[in-house]
């Protein structure tokens, strides 16, 4: 029997309340999947418990940040062979059930990127919060870089294939990844496609984006955004560049 | 030379000698310490009453060679904070590499003991 192209990817922490549902409705969802749940310094039992619930765990020793531990799920991926790898967090706010369509995309479109959006079809109500007005600076600021619309750019429900596995494996953004991976994929004229979702309540645990935070992510975001347009090429690059 | 001068050259004799008591008991590496021990001497010459100080405090436009000695502590301060700040960001880089290694070698190490050869 052939192994799966595709790899499941959770990053989690302190998800031990979660971590074994999710992990049971991928099953349900993708029954022939590998998961691979990222445990990001947890200080309970979602590592040992995903394990026991039949998953693959990346256990770091400190907690790395989100773009540090999916970084390195790229790197096993892309070492491994997989051609596509699909991620979504291990809150259970994203539905597995997506998979199957999320897959279809990522193997049929030919984008490097699928993002699975919740306001794509207005399938989420539109509450103002901190994190709806951050999104629509997002959206608005994307729209003039990448000119094409982003309905859902913080969206952490992605899959990419092995081209952006083989990019992200070398170089990504180690906190709040989500937007500056899409300006690094427009600088490498790479595709990327939305399709609709529905996000589900968070049932344990809280949300770490407090509003102060939000404001801290968007000026993070923006930074690096602005970095990656305007980063110059180092005098080496440029060298083997025009010796190419 | 001003008490205030005087003053400054011994706190930048101090902070050399510290420095480079620091190198010796390897509780600052050399290649760190370039910029501690440069911004000494550079702070003792200074403040020594030469023409020196008198030059740059006129050229800056600065009142009294007290303050332009201030303002070259200052700017001694932010690059030395600079140079630090560098050094974290590429030992950040570095220590969240070697996370991602050892997370990774972990995993196949107990893939290998579940199937092994």
């Amino acid at each position: 029997m052939s192994r799966p192209d595709t790899l499941i990817v959770v990053p989690a922490r302190n998800e031990a309340q979660s971590i074994v549902p999710l992990i049971r409705e991928i099953r349900q969802a993708a029954p022939t999947l590998p998961i691979l749940v990222l445990d990001d310094g947890s200080t309970d039992d979602t590592g040992p418990l995903a394990q026991a619930a039949g998953a693959s765990v990346l256990s770091f020793a400190y907690h790395l940040g989100l773009g540090g531990c999916v970084q390195a799920a790229y790197q096993y991926a892309f070492s491994e062979g997989f051609q596509y790898v699909i991620r979504l967090d291990g809150d259970g706010q994203h539905d597995p059930r997506d998979i199957p369509r999320m897959a279809f995309a990522l193997q049929t479109s030919g984008c490097e990127l699928v993002i699975a959006s919740r306001y794509l079809n207005h399938s989420a109500t539109r509450q103002i919060t901190p994190r709806t007005v951050g999104t629509k600076v997002f959206q608005f600021i994307l729209r003039i870089l990448l000119d094409q619309e982003v309905t859902d750019p913080t969206s952490g429900y992605v899959g990419v294939n092995r081209r952006a596995l083989e990019l992200f494996s070398r170089s990504f953004p180690l906190e709040y990844p989500e937007i500056e991976a899409l300006v690094v994929l427009q600088r490498r004229a790479f595709r990327f496609k939305e399709i609709p979702t529905t996000m589900r309540a968070r049932e344990h645990g809280r949300s770490t984006l407090t509003p102060a935070r939000v404001v801290f992510y968007m000026i993070h975001v923006l930074l690096g955004v602005f970095v990656n347009i305007v980063r110059i090429p180092s005098p080496m690059a440029l060298f083997r560049r025009s010796k190419q | 030379m001003s008490p205030f001068l005087l003053a400054m050259n011994c706190l930048g004799l101090l902070l050399f000698v510290v420095v480079f008591i620091a190198i010796r008991s390897e509780h600052l590496r050399v290649e760190h310490s370039v910029m501690w021990l440069g911004g000494a001497i550079l702070f003792m010459i200074f403040a020594l009453p030469t023409r020196i100080l008198a030059t740059f405090t006129r050229v800056l436009g600065i009142g009294a060679p007290e303050t332009a000695l201030m303002f070259v502590l200052i700017g001694a301060i932010v690059l030395v904070c600079f140079h630090y700040g560098t050094i974290i960001s590429k030992l950040r880089d570095d220590n969240t590499a070697l996370a991602q290694r050892l997370a990774i070698l972990e995993l196949e190490l107990r893939k290998g003991r579940r199937n092994p050869v």
